[in-house]
């Protein structure tokens, strides 16, 4: 079950913006200017990566609830679609949060820095 | 029937970090499945609906992990855009936890088909092979 939920942690659509932040860091520190600017941007990565263990540690609990409900001969389907709606409900808000991290990030960047920082 | 919970597992997983061009390394663990389900069901006509819905769920693995592909290309581009706007990717993902929502109803509801379908005993037999079923079908597409 556990390495179950390790393949239900990334159920959220989130993967790019969380790959893309994952780089940021070390992109950050090669791209920007040692100095507070720079201070703040890493803070804001590292909020957006706690928030996205919050997000997962979350995720993993209900969703081995609900596979544990699904693998269940007998489960009922109130209990199944509660489950489902809470996940949803714990998704919708991670995915909020992390757009809301994402703009933090950018407020603090200016085109260029950005531009390099996540080019395509 | 252990397909749908292999089924909910890949459809969960919504992160598809090497994508994989098909669900190639899952065919064996279908095929097994299916094995599987003709072996245990003694009925024929019921074992021919059970392998039936693991045809279904098969193609909905597949259509999930393309919705998947789809989506993180979009978030990427939209990331690496200055000015994308924050609706822009609030319109993302509400457009992939409406697509994602189909789907999981479309599994439970072949969960639901299953059970209605097979008896309890089959339902714990086939569930032995459930998790190599799923490591096998999620890492086929959809990697953390």
């Amino acid at each position: 079950m556990a390495l179950l939920a390790l393949y239900l942690l990334g159920g959220s659509g989130t993967f790019a913006l969380v790959a893309d932040l994952d780089h940021a860091k070390a992109a950050i520190k090669a791209q920007v200017a040692e100095g507070p600017r720079r201070e703040q941007m890493l803070a804001v990565v590292e909020q957006a990566e706690h928030t996205t263990k919050q997000a997962l540690e979350k995720r993993k609990k209900t969703a081995q609830e609900l596979l544990g409900l699904v693998h269940a001969y007998d489960a009922a389907p109130g209990d199944v679609q509660a489950l489902l709606r809470r996940l949803r409900a714990e998704t919708s808000a991670y995915q909020e949060q992390l757009v809301r991290d994402r703009f933090e990030l950018k407020a603090k960047m200016s085109r260029e820095e950005w531009t390099k920082v996540f080019k395509l | 029937m252990r397909a749908v919970p292999l089924l909910l597992a890949a459809l969960l997983a919504a992160c598809s970090h090497e994508p994989k061009p098909t669900l190639a390394p899952a065919e064996g663990a279908l095929d097994e499945l299916r094995a599987a389900v003709v072996r245990e069901v003694k009925d024929p006509q019921r074992a021919r609906a059970a392998v039936a819905l693991v045809d279904e769920m098969e193609k909905l693995v597949a259509a999930t992990h393309a919705g998947i592909r789809a989506h993180n290309d979009k978030l990427k581009a939209l990331n690496a855009n200055y000015d994308a706007t924050a609706e822009e990717f609030r319109a993302a993902f509400r457009d992939f936890n409406a697509a994602r929502d189909r789907r999981e109803d479309q599994t439970l509801e072949l969960n639901r088909r299953a059970k209605a379908l097979l008896t309890a005993g089959e339902w714990r037999e086939l569930a032995k092979l459930r998790e190599e079923a799923i490591r096998k079908a999620v890492a086929a597409g959809s990697e953390l």
